[in-house]
């Protein structure tokens, strides 16, 4: 008998299909994957340690440059984690507006993914129009925060300024449009024989496996577990909307397929009923210690603007302790774990980011499946390496 | 089952392993002796009425050169059966052994490695202890509260 041997393969860190800056080792047995070793870390910033030297207010900017697809939703997982941290109590009208941010975001991030998705395994067309609609969302979110990609719009105990006026019939107008583009994509693709041969069967992660990898967001959705942490530990008003919590049955590329598309219908449920429910009042906290005073106020009143001054040069100085805190991100279960040491800047932050913790059942995922198939699995689990490489 | 009595159920399982815990926000944290950390941790995953079937995160802690003990593990554990979280914290000092459980949490893969090469913690029986997001030849652990943000060295050019 003759000694088998397998054929080592490298791919990445440049690989289109990689969606950054991702390497993989594969070990080959003819066309079949023997073994997977993921290298992460190309774009790694130490985030976490730059956070321990600036302010709570400081590490905003930061948290957008994570998963730079979902600057909105990472804004508001960490400022709610620093907001239980001091025991802020948000108003009502900067929660709705917070949700229905939110859901643009995960709506804009979802058309990424499915433009790209649908790019890695031939269908190219799908890009065009998932960018279009793209456009749409981030000229809202451009128009509310004046970026683009970087928002940085949440601030602790509430939002840096109130939406504009025509604000709500701008996202009105989308949400009534949106449902017809979700089904224009399903006709490219739901029943496109191409499309299941490539998608139906591929990179199954079974219920279990999903559990004990720490698998989240719509991955572990696909593979059969009803949870999401919308509904589960209920943040930022989530509880005030209905919604459905869509699920997969086999766990293959195909169910995370249609569990995102679904996601996007529930995601203009909610901001339809966040808008037509919009509370009026003030849309920043009133906690002097923390919140900035207005701009009309800093200008007229002294002691405005010296409050102003302290918080933006010293920041506020959180209680002792510590507390973790997650929201349902487009890509999983973003967490904050924020330990404080009574001082104005964190002691530590750890991220707990969602597509790390995806990648790391990537192995499993693809094991014994074809070399083609890699690339349809990355697509599948929807990474972001600025967000993996922290 | 409020907490209070789980962790009175912890302690009459344990009474030598848990050493405190608090409750702040809600949150419950319970201290647990390094040595025993594994038995609490599978107990924490298979028994009722904790069940954590989820380790959703794994950090690693640094109080500062002049603590002791100086460095901790918190886990964050999640149950999805029961709907509650909770976190466990154990404190030790450098050159401690804490005994890894990717045994009972696959997630713990990746986040022990990150806390090895950022802190330095000295897990056991990690099936593949290796650098993760930082490059072979860095040396130190830079999450480490002296260890300079700049990094030690920063103004040689890198050598290729």
């Amino acid at each position: 008998m003759a000694e088998t041997k397998y054929m080592t393969v490298n791919m990445g860190p440049q690989h289109p299909a990689t969606h950054g800056v991702l390497r993989l080792l594969l070990e080959l047995d003819g066309e079949y994957i023997v073994k997977t070793t993921p290298i992460i870390g190309h774009l790694h910033r130490g985030v976490e340690k730059l956070a321990e030297e600036r302010t709570y207010h400081q590490f905003i900017p930061f948290t957008d440059r994570l998963d730079y697809t979902a600057g909105m939703n990472n804004n508001l997982s960490y400022v709610m984690a620093v907001e239980k941290l001091l025991g802020i109590e948000v108003p009502k009208r900067a929660q709705y507006i917070r949700v229905v941010l939110a859901e643009l975001q995960r709506i804009a991030a979802h058309l990424i993914w499915l433009g790209t998705h649908a790019l890695d395994i031939g269908a190219m067309t799908v890009l065009f129009y998932t960018f279009r609609e793209r456009e749409t969302v981030i000229n809202i979110l451009e128009h509310v925060s004046g970026a683009r990609l970087t928002p940085s719009f949440m601030r602790i105990g509430g939002l840096a300024a109130d939406v504009p006026e025509n604000f709500e019939t701008l996202v009105m107008d989308f949400v009534e449009k949106f449902p017809e583009c979700i089904d224009g994509y399903e006709t490219l693709l739901t029943k496109n024989p191409i499309w299941l041969q490539r998608t139906k069967g591929i990179g199954i992660l079974s219920k279990e496996d999903a559990l004990n990898y720490g698998v989240t967001g719509p991955v572990l959705r696909g593979s059969g577990v009803k949870w999401d942490i919308r509904k589960k530990f209920p943040y930022s008003s989530y509880e005030d909307f209905d919604f459905e919590i869509p699920v997969g049955s086999t766990g293959d590329v195909y169910d995370r397929y249609l569990v995102r598309l679904e996601e996007m219908r529930q995601s203009t449920r909610i901001i339809k009923q966040a808008i037509t429910n919009m509370p009026s009042g003030e849309v920043l906290a009133d906690d002097p210690r923390v919140c900035l005073p207005s701009k009309d106020k800093v200008y007229n009143d002294i002691d405005a603007l010296i409050r102003h001054f302290k918080i933006e040069s010293a920041g506020f100085e959180a209680p002792e302790g510590e507390v973790f805190f997650s929201a349902e991100n487009p890509k999983g279960e973003l967490g904050f774990y924020v330990v404080s040491d009574g001082s104005n800047m964190p002691f530590r932050i750890k991220i707990r980011n969602p597509s790390y913790f995806n990648l790391a059942a990537l192995p499993k995922m693809i094991e014994g499946s074809l070399i083609a198939d890699v690339v349809t699995v990355i697509g599948s689990i929807d990474i972001v390496l600025g967000e993996i490489d922290k | 089952m409020d907490y209070h009595e789980m962790v009175d159920l912890l302690k009459e399982r344990f009474p030598e392993a848990i050493q405190g815990y608090k409750i702040f926000r809600g949150e419950l944290t319970i201290d647990v002796d390094v040595r025993s950390l594994l038995p609490v941790c599978a107990f924490l995953k298979e028994e009722a009425p904790f069940r954590m079937d989820v380790l959703t995160d794994l950090a690693g802690l640094d109080y500062g050169p002049d603590a002791s003990p100086r460095f901790g593990v918190s886990y964050q554990l999640t149950s999805t059966v029961n709907l509650f979280r909770m976190r466990v914290k154990t404190a030790f000092d450098e050159g401690t052994e804490v005994a890894s459980v990717t045994g009972i949490w696959k997630s713990a893969l990746w986040v022990e490695r990150e806390a090895w090469e950022m802190f330095g913690i000295n897990f056991v029986n990690h099936p593949d202890l290796r650098k993760l997001l930082l490059s072979d030849d860095m040396e130190g652990y830079p999450m480490r509260k002296d260890f300079p943000t700049k990094g030690f060295h920063y103004e040689e050019p890198y050598k290729v």
